[in-house]
């Protein structure tokens, strides 16, 4: 069934999920942690799931942006569908690919993959409370979305 | 982080302003980049080079042309941010350059980001000032890093 979102709320849902890839691609702590929920949680590319024990959304992307790289990498997303939850929440599934431009010169895709985002309104702001990131190749993707 | 007062109808503007500028810009058509502008838009690249009005912004697009293998590239762009200013929306874009020269395989150009100051002139959003930037190592406005710095410092009034 079609989401019932106005395209206002619409686009403030996408804005959201592009400000989480914008701060994960500047390697932004804070700003990644401030477009989830304070309960969120990360199930990453890997498999593995940051919860409250493994600090959430925090746990995830400091595990992630810390590190320093020498390359610099944007995220591409296209938004493929979004349906409405229980609770005023919707889920949007976006499919995503990794571009990186590396300390040789060269660029190149890095990955492809897919998101499952549940977005939540808190104080009249719209946070992510859920994200799951599947691979997308020709092993994983008779798997994705089987074990979120 | 609150979200961005903005209509639909305006965002769309915009954002079909910002595939206008890319879809002349491939075709090597100046007036037809210069028309996304307002009278006096200014494009400034990453070298901090400045190009200023029409006649400007057109020599800029000729300029670029005749750089090797010009032909047969595409812009992808990527909406990133839209930010409310004084008098219009600051839109934080990726942008992905590939190109195809015949019997070899497509490859990838560059990526980079444009920072775009857009305002309404004749009723109509136009860009006032576009930052054109490179996504290499050196470039990325990576937080806390020197790059963040270096892309504060450009954008300053």
């Amino acid at each position: 069934m079609p989401s019932k979102l106005s395209l206002q709320e619409r686009e403030a849902v996408y804005d959201v999920l592009r400000r989480y890839l914008w701060c994960m691609d500047t390697r932004d702590v804070e700003g990644a942690v401030a477009t989830f929920t304070a309960d969120a949680e990360v199930k990453d590319i890997t498999g593995r799931r940051w919860d409250a024990p493994n600090r959430g959304a925090r746990g995830f992307a400091e595990h992630f942006l810390l590190p320093k790289r020498d390359s610099a990498g944007q995220h591409w997303v296209q938004f493929m569908e979004i349906d409405d939850l229980p609770d005023s929440a919707v889920r949007i599934v976006s499919y995503w690919m990794g571009a990186t431009w590396a300390a040789d010169d060269t660029k190149f895709v890095n990955n492809l993959g897919r998101y499952t985002d549940t977005v939540v309104k808190v104080d009249g702001n719209w946070r992510i409370k859920e994200k799951v990131i599947d691979p997308w190749n020709n092993e994983t993707v008779q798997m994705v979305g089987k074990h979120n | 982080m609150a979200g961005t007062d903005i209509t639909p109808e305006d965002r769309a503007a915009i954002y079909a302003n910002l595939r206008d500028y890319a879809r002349h810009l491939d075709l090597a058509d100046g007036p037809g980049v210069a028309s996304t502008f307002t009278r006096d838009g200014v494009i400034e690249t990453t070298r901090g080079r400045t190009h200023t009005g029409p006649e400007e912004l057109a020599q800029f697009v000729a300029d670029a042309a005749t750089m090797e293998g010009f032909s047969g590239r595409q812009h992808h762009m990527q909406p990133m941010l839209i930010e409310k200013t004084d008098d219009g929306y600051l839109v934080t874009s990726y942008w992905m350059v590939k190109t195809f020269h015949a019997g070899k395989p497509p490859f990838f150009v560059g990526l980079g980001w444009y920072k775009d100051n857009y305002v309404q002139e004749d009723g109509a959003w136009r860009c006032q000032k576009k930052y054109i930037l490179q996504w290499s190592p050196q470039n990325a406005p990576i937080f806390d890093s020197p790059n963040e710095w270096k892309s504060s410092r450009q954008l300053a009034p």
